[in-house]
């Protein structure tokens, strides 16, 4: 029972992770240097898994003098994002730069924007108070899944309502200031360097859309893009990263209440979207692929008509800008 | 008064572009890419100001909400529930 349950995770994990360090390191040099004729990289460093590979990555590609990590706390971010991120810097012997981006995020309304949306569903919500957006699960029932506000009083005093459109959209477009103004320091620090912008997606967040258009989403080279979240682990864990945070769970770091990728966007483990995924890319039927996951077949119907919907309403995030005629000289 | 069957119809074609002609009641408004989950939760906030019925979170069923004829006669039986 074990090796049925658990045979499709050793099959996302069976790859040879030196050829794939070596190959994404080769591959990265090639298209930094030579396709986009920069001299260097410039990442955002979250302490998260994926930008910790994506740096470790980057190094195996240029070298450690070659790649700049930027560390862009907020008001909401979690203190260990910071520690952990000078600690995988630190491993790498990267140069580093801290940005603070909350001045500049108070200056678009990012904060006051977030309260104003809140408060159409809360009104008794302000100063000391902390929030997150939740989703339920999605194998257990066929019902659509609405987002709810999860907000905690400055007494610890803890509140549920079911968000309105205007509200959610309202409260997800200002937290979007906050991918869009690390992308904008990114690009600071690479126009003066002449580096190119790392974007640091795993495959379920690349193929799934979880990123910020224009934001997190925009990059020259997003060289994990590729991988499932469990191989980015695996690749961590074979480079020698810190085992801290190689053990962390995924966080979105974005709300002023700690809030899981999986309680966000994804409503169920990393691991498990994984497999799935994987499934449904190799064409495995939901039978089969609920005998070797730890996943009912009815589970893993919904969760492949979830992965399915998702595409289709993110298409637009990978829209380049639609032009009317083809500009031949340039578009070829 | 146009009935709900019409008022649901108008709400779909002007909010989400689709075309009224090949808006069929049996139409799947999310498999058919009309509404992803935003939409959803457009509908339902259509459905309790409109209609002035309430939809909590265990009615948010394809069942009751994915297709016109669904949505009539979700809003059809609540409204029967609470004369």
């Amino acid at each position: 029972m074990t090796t049925l349950s658990t045979s499709l995770a050793n099959e996302i994990l069976a790859f040879d992770r030196l050829e794939a360090a070596d190959r994404i390191a080769a591959t990265l040099k090639d298209q930094v240097v030579k396709t986009l004729r920069r001299r260097g990289i410039v990442l955002g460093l979250s302490g998260g898994i994926d930008s910790t590979v994506c740096a470790a990555l980057a190094v195996r590609a240029l070298g450690p003098q070659r790649v700049l990590g930027i560390f862009m706390p907020e008001a909401h971010s979690i203190d260990d994002s910071l520690r952990l991120g000078q600690l995988a810097a630190d491993q790498l012997g990267i140069p580093t730069v801290l940005e603070n981006i909350t001045p500049t995020l108070e200056g678009v309304g990012c904060y006051q924007r977030q309260n104003w949306a809140i408060q159409r569903v809360m009104p008794q919500y302000g100063e000391g108070w902390r929030s997150k957006i939740v989703l339920p699960s999605v194998v257990d029932t066929d019902a659509y899944r609405l987002f709810t506000l999860v907000a905690q009083s400055p007494q610890g005093e803890e509140f549920r309502v079911r968000l309105t459109p205007t509200a959610y959209l309202e409260l997800v477009a200002a937290t979007n200031f906050k991918q869009r103004v690390r992308k904008m320091v990114e690009y600071y620090h690479a126009d003066r360097l002449v580096y190119a912008v790392l974007g640091t997606p795993n495959r379920q967040e690349y193929d799934q859309g979880f990123f910020v258009k224009n934001g997190d989403g925009a990059a020259d080279v997003k060289p994990i893009a590729h991988l499932y979240k469990t191989q980015v682990y695996a690749l961590a864990e074979y480079l020698g990263l810190p085992k801290e945070i190689c053990s962390r769970p995924p966080t979105t770091d974005t709300y002023s209440l700690p809030q899981s990728q999986e309680e966000f966007y994804f409503s169920l483990p990393y691991a498990l979207i994984d497999q799935c995924l994987w499934a449904l890319n190799h064409g495995l039927s939901p039978a089969e692929t609920a005998r070797r996951t730890a996943l009912a077949e009815e589970q893993v119907t919904r969760v492949f008509a979830d992965i399915e919907a998702k595409r289709r309403t993110t298409r637009y995030q990978h829209h380049q800008p639609l032009l009317i005629d083809k500009v031949r000289e340039i578009d070829a | 008064m146009n009935s709900v069957e019409q008022q649901i119809r108008c709400f779909i074609c002007e909010n989400f572009f689709a075309d009224d002609a090949t808006l069929t009641g049996e139409v799947s408004l999310t498999r058919s890419g009309i509404i992803d989950s935003t939409g959803v939760m457009e509908i339902i906030l259509f459905l309790e100001t409109k209609f002035g019925i309430s939809v909590p979170d265990q009615d948010a069923v394809p069942e009751n909400l994915d297709s016109l004829n669904n949505l009539v006669r979700y809003v059809t039986a609540a409204q029967r529930k609470a004369s």
